[in-house]
């Protein structure tokens, strides 16, 4: 990028600028630009969710303000199982899925002949169906239980197995975050500490991890945030024996209870997801931060 | 460095091929059951699952869903990018955050806020140009992403150099930015496609009534009988997406998806 004139100490306070000149525009058309993105997330988005929250908070019987919905997810015990399924989920598949990514990322750094089967391996599965997906998950896991001489295996129909196919479903993403960082690692640094005498172990964990953290934390926001919000895994690998948050919530739309129901789960759901998601979007923001 | 290949690496690659390969053998099935190991070898289930009118109707409505999220995200994406990476103003990491802010929230979260929005403030029932709407919540972000990395990689001195030397604005549009950006246009067109294609945690709840997308009559179907015809469908499903796959890897728009741009 250039710049023509020195910029002042500090913020610059004008108007808009073309990217590579320091000369003001008009506001009309940078504003025009952004405003269909912008309607839809405050149009579709912003405003729905209140209203879910507006939801949240009435009696569906009387359609006064009241928190009958909350009092009955918290007195349920099909409620408190739910949360504590669903925060089970959702830290259980994110530290797996980092604990694999790392070693799996590390290894595409150091062989880059074979980094495009890696990548290939990891974005394949992302286009495909998450139905297919779970649909593959149930056949390995039947045959797998059958085969395996050693008693039974929690594949499915248990909290284990919904964790063990969402670390299978969510590696991909994970993976690319961790790699993501990893990439840009200086590869002299682990030369250097060889050099000094550091054991790969030791390489591991002062040179490796550190410079992987940036993308292991962005891989767990987006982990996190969408095992909690899984509603498939529960679902088909759950088989009905595994209740969790979002199936609480579809099913208080398909006849199981009221919307408003629904909607004081989506509203505690939120509350879980929501430190994460403002927590990624301070990062990106420091990230990019003059 | 060793030079053979971590078996992390290896059994990773196995578990996440696996279903796959489970899948497709599935679906040679000769019996009524969708066992794997598959017993016997016949290829009727793949024209069983084409004539089943059920998922013929679905996946007409998936791919008509499809083809209009896309082009509504990509317009809204491609314009949004575009100030992104082409102009510099107050508000515009606000902007940036904004923007990818539904992607940080569960899709069950946005299909149940758009489906109360429609119920309740637009008091009409789910329809196709809702359920087209909510995947656009989602889908808007994931184009852009991709768009905005492609664009701000870009040297703006291609456009500079062309105005300097009397282009006019649309002509520097038209001959420099847009082919530029092309390859991503295409990629984040594929992704959001796909997003849309597959997608369940929002369909489920925008569906009109007595309709509905391909991965969730799937889904129900399972729920209900699985015979191999759904394997043979997922079977083709899976040749779709490693189709996709295949494409934008040919228009290397891959290696912008590895988190560039805003992230």
């Amino acid at each position: 990028m250039t710049s023509v004139a020195p910029r002042a100490a500090g913020r610059v306070r004008q108007g808009p600028t073309r990217v590579g000149s320091t000369t003001s525009v008009s506001w009309a058309l940078p504003a025009a630009l952004l405003a269909p993105m912008v309607l839809f997330v405050l149009g579709l988005f912003v405003l729905p969710f209140v209203m879910v929250v507006t939801t949240a908070f009435t009696d569906a019987a009387t359609d006064s303000w009241s928190l009958t919905n909350f009092q009955e997810f918290f007195s349920r015990s099909v409620g408190w199982t739910a949360l504590r399924n669903t925060l089970i989920i959702g830290v259980g598949t994110t530290v797996v899925a980092a604990a694999v990514a790392v070693p799996y990322a590390y290894g595409m750094v150091r062989h880059p002949r074979w980094r495009a089967i890696f990548i290939a391996v990891l974005f394949a599965p992302l286009l495909i169906n998450g139905v297919v997906r779970v649909f593959g998950y149930q056949l390995l896991a039947r045959f797998v239980d059958r085969v395996w001489p050693w008693g039974d295996l929690p594949l499915l129909y248990s909290l284990t197995g919904v964790v063990i196919s969402l670390v299978v479903f969510m590696l991909p993403q994970m993976t690319i975050a961790v790699f993501a960082s990893l990439d840009r690692m200086d590869r002299r640094l682990v030369d250097a500490a060889q050099t000094l005498g550091a054991g790969n172990w030791q390489v591991f964990r002062t040179v490796v991890l550190p410079a992987a953290r940036p993308g292991i934390v962005a891989g767990s926001i987006i982990t996190f945030g969408a095992s909690a919000g899984s509603y498939l895994a529960p679902a088909m690998v759950g088989g009905g024996r595994v209740p969790a948050m979002p199936t609480l919530i579809y099913g208080s739309v398909s006849g199981a209870g009221s919307w408003n129901f629904g909607a004081a789960v989506a509203v505690v759901l939120m509350a879980i997801v929501l430190p994460l998601m403002i927590l990624s979007l301070v990062q990106s923001a420091r990230r990019s931060a003059p | 460095m060793s030079r053979r290949i971590p078996s992390v690496n290896i059994l990773v690659a196995i578990v996440l091929l696996a279903p796959l390969a489970a899948v497709i053998a599935t679906s040679l099935n000769s019996g009524n059951y969708a066992v794997f190991p598959p017993r016997g070898f016949s290829l009727d289930w793949f024209s069983t699952a084409l004539g089943n009118t059920k998922f013929l109707d679905a996946l007409r409505l998936s791919f008509v869903v499809a083809a209009a999220s896309t082009v509504v995200s990509i317009v809204v994406g491609f314009l949004a990018a575009y100030a992104m990476t082409r102009y510099e103003y107050r508000g515009q990491r606000l902007s940036q955050i904004t923007a990818l802010g539904p992607l940080t929230v569960p899709e069950i979260v946005v299909g149940l806020s758009v489906f109360v929005f429609v119920a309740l403030r637009l008091q009409q029932a789910p329809s196709i140009p809702a359920l087209v709407l909510g995947h656009c919540v989602v889908g808007i972000p994931i184009g852009l992403q991709v768009i905005v990395a492609t664009m701000a990689s870009q040297d703006v001195a291609l456009e500079q150099a062309a105005e300097t030397l009397g282009a006019s604005s649309w002509r520097v549009f038209r001959t420099i930015t847009l082919p530029l950006a092309t390859p991503g246009l295409i990629g984040a067109s594929l992704l959001v496609f796909i997003f849309s294609f597959d997608n369940i945690s929002i369909s489920l709840f925008l569906m009109p009534p007595g309709e509905s997308t391909l991965p969730v009559v799937m889904y129900q179907y399972l729920d209900f009988r699985p015979d191999p015809s759904i394997a043979a469908m997922s079977t083709l499903l899976v040749a779709l997406g490693l189709i996709v796959f295949f494409v934008l890897h040919r228009i290397g728009a891959l290696k912008h998806l590895t988190g560039s741009g805003l992230r």
